[in-house]
C-alpha cells in the first residue's frame, strides 16, 4: 500500500490554469475518489500523479518520497484508462503479462499471476482471444487485470466505467469495490459520476476550475457541503436554491434537499405544476413565490397544476450559502 | 441499366489496362522479333521460352536481377527505419519550428527528381560515391523519405495515445513503447509505405542511368534499356525481362493487400 501526497500542484497548459495549487493527501489503502465536471482539472491531476503530465511546480510524494523526477514505470503505480488501452496487436493473456514481462519474471511466474488474476475477475476463458474480439464489459475486465496482475500498491482509474451502460456500470462498480477490499491497494479514482463517487470513495475531493472544494466522506459531503457548488453537485435530484429573502436571511441563499421537505405540514404555501413518477417514489415540481422547487414525495400526490402545497422546512436541514461567494454560512 | 453501362465501361478500361500486359507476354514468347505484328493470340506458330532462356544464360540479366534485389530491399529497410522514427517523433514530440519542418518535407517532393540529376550526380562524384550503390542508395532514400515521412506521421497521428501512456504506465521506457506497442500495430501504415520505396527503387530508371555506368552494377531498368541499341532492339529479350521485372512486384502487392486491411487497432480503445 502506498500513501500519495500532493504538495501546491499547479498546471498550466500555455495560458490556461488547469490545476490552481491543489494539495492532497491519501492515505494508504485508501480509496479516494476525485469528482467534478469536465474540465476541472480531475484527470490532469491523476495523470500528473502518475507521470504522464509534469506538474509547472509543486511536489508528489509516494510513500514520503517525490517522484517528481521518475519515470511513470519508475513509479509503482498501475493505471485503467476510460478507453482501456488494451494492446490490439495482443490476445488477452499477452496483455495481461505484457508488465510482467517487462519486469523480467519467469515464464511459469507469469502465467501463474495472469491465470490468478483472470480468475478472479472471471475472464480465463477469454485468454487467447484479442481486444477487438471482446465486448465492451470484457475489455474493461481486461484492463482492470492489467492494472491489477502488477499488484502495485497504488492503482490509478481514469474514469473506468464510462464507456459503459447504466447496468454493466452497476456490476464493475461492485468488482471494484470488491478489488479494493481484496487488494488493499490505495486506489484513486477519476469520474464525473456522482454516483460512482459516493458509492466506491473512502473520501471524495470534489474539484472545481482547477481547485479541490471539498475533500471528505460522502456523508460529510451530502450532509455538511462547504459551498453552493459542492451541494448542486453531489445529490440526485440536485438541491433546490431558493432566496434567503424568504426565510429573513437577505443576502443568502438557502439550499433544501428535495427529500428534506416535509409535505402538508409547516406555512409554506407553493404551487403544485407537475410530479414525475419514479416507482418508490415521485418527484414534485413546484414553485415558491415564483421560485422554482422540487420536492420527493414517497407516495403519488392527488393534485393538478395550481394547487396549493403545503410545505415544511425542518431548520437543521436548511444549507445557507452566501449569495456572492458560494461559501456555506451556517455550520 | 445503370448497372450494364458501368459493368461495359469497366470491362472497357479493363481491356485498356491488360492489353499492354498481354501483349508484352506475346512478344516474350515470340522469336521472331516482331514487336509492330498486332494479334491478341498469345502464343503463336514458333513461339517458345528461348527469350527467358537466352536471358539468364547469355545476358547480364541475373546480375541486374541481384542489383535491383539487393538496392530496393536496402532502400526499403532503411527508408521504413529513418521514416518511421522521424515521422514518430514529428507525430509526438512538440519542438520549435517543427510546422516549417513538415512544410520544408513537402516542399523538396515540388522538384521533379530528374530536375535535380545533376546536383545529385555533382554531389555522388565529389563523396566518390558515384557508380557505386551507396550512391544509389542515398538519392533514393532520401528522395522518397519526404513523403514516406508524411504518410507514417499521418498514421502515428491516428494511434490512441493512452495506448503508449498504459505501456508506460506498464514499465516500458519511450523507445519499448515504440518497438513493443507502436510499431506492432502499424503494419498497414509500414506495408504501404514499405511498397512505396520499394517499386520507386525497383522501377527507376533515370537516376541510376546517371549514377551506374559500370553494366556488372546495372540496375534491372537500366539493364533493360541497355537491349535497345541503335540497329536493332531485342524486343523478344526486352519484353522477357520486362514480364520477369514485374512479377516480384505483382507478388509483392499480392501478398502484403492482405495486410493493408484496416481495423488492426480494432478494438484497443472504446469503441
Amino acid at each position: 500500500m502506498s500513501s500519495v501526497e500532493c504538495r501546491n500542484i499547479k498546471k498550466d497548459f500555455g495560458d490556461v490554469s488547469v490545476l490552481k495549487d491543489i494539495s492532497l493527501d491519501v492515505k494508504s489503502g485508501e480509496f479516494l475518489v476525485l469528482v467534478g465536471p469536465s474540465g476541472c482539472g480531475k484527470s490532469t491531476l491523476l495523470r500528473t500523479i502518475a507521470g504522464l503530465e509534469q506538474p509547472t511546480s509543486g511536489d508528489i510524494l509516494i510513500n514520503g518520497k517525490s517522484v517528481l523526477n521518475l519515470e511513470p514505470r519508475q513509479r509503482d503505480l498501475a493505471m485503467v484508462f476510460q478507453s482501456y488501452a488494451l494492446y490490439p496487436h495482443l490476445t488477452v493473456h499477452e496483455n495481461l503479462a505484457f508488465g510482467l514481462r517487462l519486469q523480467g519474471l519467469a515464464k511459469a511466474e507469469i502465467d501463474a499471476r495472469v491465470r490468478e488474476v483472470a480468475g478472479t475477475l472471471q475472464i480465463e476463458p477469454l485468454l487467447d482471444r484479442r481486444p477487438r474480439e471482446l465486448s465492451g464489459g470484457q475489455r474493461q475486465r481486461v484492463a482492470l487485470g492489467r492494472a491489477l496482475v502488477r499488484k502495485t500498491k497504488l492503482i490509478l482509474f481514469d474514469e473506468p466505467l464510462s464507456n459503459l451502460d447504466a447496468s454493466l456500470r452497476g456490476q464493475m462498480r461492485y468488482e471494484i469495490k470488491r478489488l479494493h477490499a481484496l487488494t488493499g491497494s490505495t486506489m484513486i479514482y477519476v469520474t464525473h459520476d456522482q454516483v460512482e463517487a459516493t458509492t466506491l470513495g473512502d473520501r471524495i475531493a470534489i474539484l472545481n476550475g482547477g481547485r479541490i472544494e471539498q475533500i471528505a466522506t460522502a456523508r460529510e459531503i451530502y450532509e455538511n457541503p462547504v459551498s453552493r457548488f459542492v451541494a448542486s453537485f453531489i445529490g440526485t435530484p440536485e438541491m433546490n436554491f431558493l432566496s434567503g429573502d424568504l426565510v429573513g436571511r437577505p443576502g443568502t441563499e438557502i439550499g433544501v434537499r428535495p427529500e428534506d421537505f416535509i409535505l402538508d405540514q409547516g406555512d409554506i404555501e407553493a404551487r403544485f405544476e407537475l410530479q414525475e413518477y419514479l416507482g418508490s417514489h415521485s418527484l414534485v415540481h413546484a414553485t415558491i413565490k415564483g421560485q422554482p422547487i422540487r420536492v420527493m414525495s414517497p407516495v403519488s400526490l392527488a393534485k393538478k397544476t395550481g394547487d396549493t402545497l403545503r410545505l415544511a422546512l425542518p431548520k437543521e436541514k436548511l444549507h445557507v450559502f452566501n449569495r456572492e461567494s458560494g461559501a456555506r454560512v451556517n455550520a | 441499366m445503370k448497372k450494364s453501362a458501368s459493368l461495359i465501361v469497366l470491362i472497357l478500361f479493363s481491356i485498356f489496362a491488360i492489353f499492354p500486359v498481354w501483349y508484352i507476354l506475346a512478344v516474350s514468347f515470340r522469336g521472331d522479333n516482331a514487336f509492330q505484328v498486332v494479334s491478341w493470340a498469345l502464343w503463336h506458330e514458333g513461339s517458345s521460352l528461348d527469350n527467358y532462356r537466352t536471358l539468364f544464360t547469355s545476358t547480364l540479366f541475373p546480375i541486374w536481377l541481384r542489383n535491383s534485389v539487393l538496392v530496393s530491399l536496402a532502400v526499403t529497410i532503411i527508408g521504413l527505419a529513418v521514416s518511421a522514427t522521424a515521422a514518430y517523433s514529428l507525430s509526438r514530440f512538440r519542438t520549435r519550428g517543427q510546422g516549417m519542418m513538415m512544410v520544408a518535407l513537402l516542399a523538396t517532393q515540388m522538384f521533379p527528381a530528374t530536375m535535380l540529376l545533376l546536383p545529385f550526380y555533382i554531389l555522388l562524384a565529389k563523396l566518390e560515391l558515384a557508380n557505386h550503390f551507396g550512391g544509389l542508395l542515398i538519392i533514393y532514400t532520401s528522395t522518397a523519405l519526404p513523403f514516406c515521412i508524411w504518410q507514417m506521421k499521418s498514421w502515428f497521428d491516428t494511434l490512441p495515445k493512452e495506448l503508449e501512456e498504459a505501456a508506460l504506465v506498464d514499465g516500458c521506457n519511450r523507445f519499448q513503447v515504440f518497438y513493443r506497442v507502436v510499431l506492432p500495430v502499424s503494419g498497414p501504415a509500414m506495408v504501404i509505405t514499405g511498397l512505396f520505396q520499394f517499386t520507386t527503387a525497383w522501377c527507376e530508371y533515370a537516376i541510376a542511368a546517371v549514377v551506374l555506368q559500370d553494366p556488372e552494377l546495372y540496375t534491372l531498368p537500366v539493364g533493360l534499356k541497355s537491349f535497345q541499341a541503335s540497329m536493332a532492339t531485342e524486343w523478344g529479350l526486352y519484353a522477357a525481362a520486362a514480364v520477369l521485372v514485374s512479377i516480384p512486384v505483382v507478388i509483392l502487392f499480392t501478398i502484403l493487400s492482405r495486410a493493408l486491411i484496416s481495423g488492426l487497432t480494432l478494438g484497443s480503445v472504446k469503441g
